[in-house]
């Protein structure tokens, strides 16, 4: 019943297929790509989409299909990357202090709700100046962002399962503290934190894209897709191409993440309203 | 009749209410009862009487906030696993009573596993054991809790609940949510376990019907206090508090012959944040007199094996002597 | 307080009759074919009568008050005629069943608090009831709110009139609701579960509030509950469904004193009463059927004791008694062949 429930689900269905799509050229990229990402080739400056360069070529005449491709790929990784390493904090955070409630929620989460105050793409920016660029700090950056989001969603679906009368039933089994929360409390609550997370890896993918942009994120000559919009906006009028794919990538991708959220939010629903 | 199995002895339990100011719930006050082995004690009350927190307080899940809880003459701690596992809980079904994730067989052995009680290899057939005592199939072992009935689920709750061997079963509202003839099973369920097993039951419920049905004693509760106390058929048969009798009057009956009582109790049941003074149903007792709305009525001995806190009761009783059930 | 119980439709002047539903029955389109969830039910309501609709989950009792409201999904098939005041409501236009609900046709549900808004105090949205079905002045409006807040016995209705409705206890919510359904003087009321999720003092006084109503202004009065007790205690005659049919109606006295299908005794004989018998209370053993796909013969055949080859076909509904109705072939000349 509730794979069937996922598998009939419209968006959830084109969303993951999108994305298995995305992720299949990403891990690719190195035998699919045409061309090197960062040969230049002064013979084809600025050429338009042909079927040899299928999205054009950019200011400096390299492919810009293979360098979207392998720009995805690092996207991909700082997403994924960022959005585990959050859940990796925030889950075991907001657990504790949802099952645990009283003083240990309050001393867990006062420093969380101090991050969530605090302008996202200001916080990246602080960080990275003080850690220094890279597709590795940039990851670290935006796990900075998201965990205190994370945690809340953890901390506030745990204290709803915690309520739940099994939860009851099992302190009176003598199981212990550890054990629900781990057995019981987690399983039940993580529901809204998965939904949560596939929407915050396309989230993650606008933030990465915003830092390189701004010279920030991944450095050249790596490929990738916030640098490329930088780059191709002086030729915007000559080679549209340069600007449109790039951005392309990153609305499709985040629009089958939140596909993907969407679907899995409307099961967690009537997943939580059935029990 | 029996040995007391538990002992509570004025028991309290308050909680502050948030907001501004000091404001405390007074959800349980001043609670003395005793539950005696082998027997159904039912607890009836409406919204407020602290029914529930009663049983929380019974299984160790609400600390009081004064007075003592003794279990076959234990002080009642419930850090200690032994005694925790004597008293163990049925609650509602329909609401979470059993994890949703998890098989029947897990939910049922999960006693066994935190406690380790008996070897791990013997559990299984324990679990299909509390399973047959129930009523269910030992194939039922592997469903979840969403493949089952609500009456398969209320079952499969008791036979967890049965596990640990427990001396008192707590049961809170376990037939509220079940059609009446699936209710029916549930209630022979609980008197057959009593009757072939010896388990001790309290049964907490709002529904007059079931614990005339079931109970051998039955507590009657009010705005956090027992104001009534005793067999459940005499109690039936003449309800002493006014309280009692107000409540016996209104509860629908299967006998068209007996409509709406002409004079039903009036009023709200008051909140347990601020209880009325003295005996809290004096605002809405038809014979309350000016005594009542100053001085508290203690529970005392009105009959044979019955206590009730009223004034009009015990007030013809020159030095009535407080007594224990 | 005892009330003589209202002889059956059929010796009423069928002019008085409030509600008569005649050869009802809804069906949803499923994958597993046809799932029908009210099939053949005929009942009738006359003014200033109390009707109570009793059976367990999944009977149809909620499909029936839906069907009556106009409230059925776009996908449920309704068959059959509901004459409401004389006037047919199977196939009429949404735009007039909105125009008769809440206006000549109220409905009171289980739940007080769904039932509100929590954003507009109680008065406000009573006035609006009166505002949705006729052109009144606010004034007008307001004053009429006043009235029935009153009639139902909310204390100093003046100064609660602006309270949100968290403000007022489960017991005084109920009452708003009523008020709410009784603005408009309405011909029918459907209460769905009413007393359900109070407490029994409380309930007691709504039930209280509801007989009052239905002798003072003559509303007729659909109950539908799962409480025999609350049957028993205010209705005039019941109606007995089990896996959307009929299986008994009777007056109230006589459903209680001649049980005649077997559902009916077996659902008497669940409830708890005074002390323990020997062999416990009756269970009815089996499940309810699944109500998809053809069910010829008698629904409740697979649960019943007295089971017949002659269950195969479905009973006819057979007169027992005035106005007493039984669809069994126990009283339709035996199970057997």
């Amino acid at each position: 019943m509730t794979t069937s429930g996922l598998t009939r689900d419209r968006r959830l269905i084109v969303g993951v297929t999108i994305l298995g799509v995305l992720v299949l050229a990403a891990v690719l990229a190195p035998l699919i790509a045409p061309h090197d990402p960062e040969s230049i080739d002064s013979a084809r400056l600025l050429r338009g989409p042909s079927l040899s360069h299928l999205f054009g070529a950019d200011a400096l005449g390299r492919d810009v299909f293979s360098r979207v491709l392998f720009a995805f790929r690092i996207s991909l990784v700082v997403s994924a990357g960022s959005v585990g390493l959050a859940l990796l904090i925030g889950v075991p955070l907001g657990l504790l202090a949802g099952y645990s409630g009283g003083w240990v929620d309050l001393v867990l989460m006062r420093p969380v709700d101090m991050i969530l105050v605090l302008p996202a793409l200001l916080l990246a920016i602080s960080l990275i100046s003080v850690l220094g660029t890279g597709s590795s700090i940039t990851l670290i950056a935006i796990a900075v962002i998201f965990f205190p989001i994370l945690a809340r969603v953890m901390r506030s679906s745990a204290q709803v399962v915690t309520t739940l009368p099994f939860v009851d039933s099992s302190r009176a089994r003598g199981m212990g503290g550890f054990g629900i929360a781990t057995r019981h409390v987690l399983p039940n609550a993580l529901g809204p934190v998965v939904v949560q997370a596939a929407i915050l890896m396309g989230f993650s993918m606008q933030i990465e894209a915003a830092l390189s942009y701004l010279g920030l994120g991944t450095q050249p000559p790596t490929p990738s897709l916030g640098l490329m919009l930088f780059e191709g906006r002086d030729t915007l009028v000559q080679a549209p191409w340069a600007e449109i794919f790039p951005g392309l990538a990153i609305a499709i991708t985040v629009l089958a993440f939140n596909l993907v959220g969407d679907g899995l939010r409307r099961h967690v629903n009537q997943h939580s309203s059935a029990a | 009749m029996n040995d007391v199995l538990i002992e509570v002895r004025g028991l309290t339990k308050q909680f502050r209410v948030p907001g501004r100011g000091r404001r405390r719930l007074h959800a349980v006050a001043d609670v003395d009862l005793d539950v005696r082995s082998g027997e159904i004690l039912g607890v009836v009350g409406e919204s407020g009487s602290g029914k529930t927190t009663l049983g929380r307080c019974l299984l160790g899940l609400t600390a009081p906030t004064s007075g003592t809880i003794s279990i076959g003459g234990q002080y009642f701690q419930p850090s200690d696993p032994v005694l925790r596992r004597a008293v163990q809980p049925v609650f509602q079904d329909s609401f979470g009573s059993l994890d949703p994730r998890w098989t029947v067989r897990r939910s049922v052995r999960e006693a066994l596993d935190a406690q380790g009680i008996g070897a791990p290899g013997e559990r299984d057939a324990r679990v299909t054991e509390l399973l047959e005592q129930v009523g269910l199939g030992a194939e039922l072992g592997e469903s979840r809790p969403s493949a089952l009935s609500g009456g398969q689920r209320q079952r499969v709750g008791i036979a967890a609940a049965l596990a640990p061997r427990p001396k008192l079963l707590v049961a809170d509202e376990p037939v509220s949510a079940l059609d009446v003839s699936v209710q029916a099973q549930i209630l022979n369920l609980f008197a057959a376990l009593r009757r072939n097993q010896g388990v001790t039951i309290v049964f907490i419920t709002h529904d007059l019907s079931v614990i005339e049905h079931l109970a051998d004693r039955v507590a009657v509760m009010y705005v956090g206090r027992i104001i009534e106390v005793g067999p459940t058929d005499a109690v039936f048969a003449a309800p002493a508090h006014p309280y009692t009798q107000a409540l016996l009057a209104a509860a629908p009956h299967p006998d068209p012959t007996r409509r709406l009582p002409p004079k039903l109790l009036t009023g709200e049941i008051p909140s347990p944040i601020d209880p009325p003074s003295g005996c809290a149903f004096h605002p809405r007792c038809p014979i309350a007199i000016d005594r009542c709305t100053t001085q508290r009525p203690a529970l005392l001995q009105i009959g044979p094996s019955r206590l009730a806190a009223c004034h009009l009761l015990t007030a013809v009783e020159h030095l009535p002597v407080p007594v224990t059930t | 307080m005892m009330t003589e119980p209202i002889p059956g439709p059929d010796a009423t002047a069928s002019g008085s009759l409030a509600l008569d539903v005649r050869g009802l029955s809804v069906a949803y389109a499923s994958a597993r074919g046809a799932v029908s969830a009210v099939d053949d039910v005929s009942f009738a309501v006359a003014s200033a009568e109390v009707v109570g609709l009793v059976g367990e989950s999944g009977c149809g009792k909620s499909t029936v008050a839906a069907s009556i409201l106009g409230l059925l999904p776009h996908r449920a098939q309704m068959r059959g005629s509901i004459r409401f005041d004389g006037e047919e409501l199977v196939g009429a236009d949404a735009e007039r069943m909105r125009h008769l609900r809440g206006n000549r046709i109220a409905t009171i549900v289980q739940d007080p608090t769904s039932s509100l808004d929590p954003t507009f105090s109680i008065g406000e949205q009573i006035a609006e009831t009166v505002r949705a079905h006729a052109t009144v002045s606010r004034a007008t409006a307001k004053q009429r709110a006043l009235d029935v807040l009153a009639e139902v016995g909310i204390p100093d209705p003046r100064s609660r009139y602006d309270d949100p409705p968290h403000r007022l206890s489960g017991g005084m919510r109920q009452r708003v609701v009523i008020a709410a359904a009784l603005v408009n003087d309405p011909t029918l009321i459907i209460a769905d579960e009413p007393t359900t999720a109070l407490d029994v003092t409380i309930q007691a006084q709504i039930l209280a509030l509801l007989l009052r109503l239905r002798d003072e202004r003559g509303t007729a009065i659909v109950l539908i509950t799962h409480d025999l007790g609350v049957v028993a205690t205010v209705c005039d005659r019941v109606v007995t469904m089990y896996a959307g049919q009929v299986a008994e109606q009777a007056p109230v006295l006589a459903l209680f004193a001649h049980p005649s299908h077997p559902y009916t005794t077996a659902l008497l004989d669940s409830m708890p009463s005074a002390g323990q018998r020997p062999g416990g209370l009756q269970v009815i053993a089996g499940t309810v059927p699944d109500l998809a796909g053809a069910l010829p013969g008698c629904r409740f055949a697979a649960r019943c004791a007295h089971r017949g080859p002659r269950c195969e076909a479905r009973p006819p509904l057979a007169t027992v008694g005035e106005g007493h109705d039984v669809a069994c072939w126990l009283v339709a000349g035996g199970v057997g062949l």
